[in-house]
């Protein structure tokens, strides 16, 4: 009885890791509405092409010219190279002010970041070509 | 007659007995004869070893366009197969430990040292990328999410180094082997597997995710094997002061590909750090 004890305390510490581990692999939620699509039309200022994100500055004009630069956190260097898409991709025609239309996840007010920071669902050119690397393309279709 | 039968038995006998020892002498696998091997008869490791890695999700072109779609057929690359079979798995802790593994897998972001771009140690970096090989000794390099990590492995019979000379002028008394988070590592061939035992390891290093903690005594052995164009990485990990046993983790392996070359590891810069948040690139397969 006392060992069938200590092997049923195992196992649950055993489904307790398992469970926290599998936990600790998605917590994007931690800091990122992920409920909530947000749409910016800007131009790329500059790729940070660093790991363990790599970030694109995007620079989002309002209505009475202001300028804001977001930071779109995007999947790691490697990751991007091996589903083919490199650093020069990313920019495109940023270097002649190319227009591109970005659908991030936004970061939670709790977040407290130092600027406005999204999570990258989708980047998607002038021409029209894009490039998707989370989320469910419904849910893109569906933002304003 | 029956005198001439046993003779020719016997001299059966001595002949596959010293074929037997022949093969164990040089390590030769009969049957391998594409093998490529060194000028010391050693099989040849040298090349970039392709190893596929996460996030795993499969891309899809559309015209220009790329999707990285978790619907879409998983077997672009190969070798393909279970993504779970990547993972290391886990090592079976004493149970005194138990409760600080899952205090720092609790707190992951804030006490795990790869998090914040620290080097990721031995065996959590991985199988080799990058071989170069020559008869005296063997260098793995790495192209990591934390940056660019290289070992270097004698394999000629040196023993694993316990001092320096010194390097400045005016001492003369031995310097002290650091312990480091790759550690000492020193080879031997055993047939045409290559044996890495890993010692002087950094205690500050995890040995994977989810509060992997080991000791200063933690000693890891590396098992190589080509066959063909393919190398299989298998380690194994002894720390009797926590684990209960040793735990080999799940074993890799990886493509040769003789037309790619490593590539320099991006700058690591954790801007997540202050946010506390984000895992999921952390995730404990490299």
């Amino acid at each position: 009885m006392k060992v069938r004890n200590r092997v049923s305390a195992l196992l649950a510490v055993l489904f307790i890791l398992a469970v926290a581990s599998a936990q600790a692999h998605h917590s994007f939620n931690d800091i990122f509405d992920v409920g909530t699509v947000t749409t910016l039309k800007g131009t790329i200022s500059k790729i940070d092409w660093i790991n363990p994100h790599v970030y694109i500055n995007l620079d989002v004009k309002d209505s009475s010219g202001k300028v804001t630069t977001w930071g779109v956190e995007s999947p790691p260097t490697n990751h991007l190279r091996s589903a083919g898409i490199s650093r020069q991709d990313l920019l495109n025609n940023a270097s002649a002010g190319e227009v591109v239309t970005v659908h991030v996840n936004p970061a939670k007010a709790t977040a407290k970041a130092d600027r406005p920071l999204g999570l990258l669902m989708r980047i998607t050119y002038a021409d029209g070509h894009f490039f998707h690397v989370r989320g469910d393309p419904k849910e893109i279709a569906a933002a304003k | 007659m029956r005198r001439r039968f046993l003779g020719l038995i016997l001299l059966a006998a001595l002949a596959a007995a010293g074929l037997y020892a022949y093969t164990a002498r040089t390590g030769a696998i009969a049957e391998d004869a594409a093998m490529p091997r060194l000028s010391n008869g050693h099989p040849d490791l040298n090349g970039y070893w392709y190893r596929r890695l996460p996030p795993l999700t499969p891309v899809r072109k559309e015209g220009e366009s790329i999707i990285l779609d978790p619907d879409a057929p998983r077997d672009h690359l190969p070798p393909s197969g279970n993504d779970e079979e990547l993972l290391p798995g886990f090592p079976k802790y004493k149970s005194e430990f138990l409760d600080r593994v899952k205090d720092l897998s609790d707190k992951q972001v804030t006490y795990d040292p790869a998090y914040t771009c620290g080097p990721p140690g031995v065996p959590r970096i991985g199988p080799p990328q990058r071989i170069i090989q020559t008869e005296r000794e063997l260098a793995i390099l790495y192209d990591d999410l934390n940056g660019n990590f290289w070992r270097v492995i004698p394999t000629d019979g040196r023993p694993h180094r316990t001092s320096r000379p010194p390097n400045v002028a005016g001492l003369t008394d031995p310097l002290p082997v650091d312990p480091s988070p790759h550690g000492d590592s020193v080879g031997r061939w055993e047939g045409d597997t290559l044996v890495i035992e890993v010692r002087n390891l950094a205690e500050d290093t995890w040995l994977g995710d989810g509060g992997m903690f080991h000791t200063a005594n933690t000693r890891v052995i590396e098992r190589l094997t080509r066959q063909g164009n393919t190398l299989t990485w298998q380690a194994t990990v002894e720390d009797p002061e926590v684990l209960a046993e040793p735990w080999k983790l799940n074993p890799r392996t990886l493509t040769l590909r003789p037309d790619d070359e490593i590539e320099e590891a991006a700058f690591c810069e954790d801007r997540d750090m202050p946010l506390k948040q984000d895992l999921s690139y952390h995730r404990n397969v490299r």
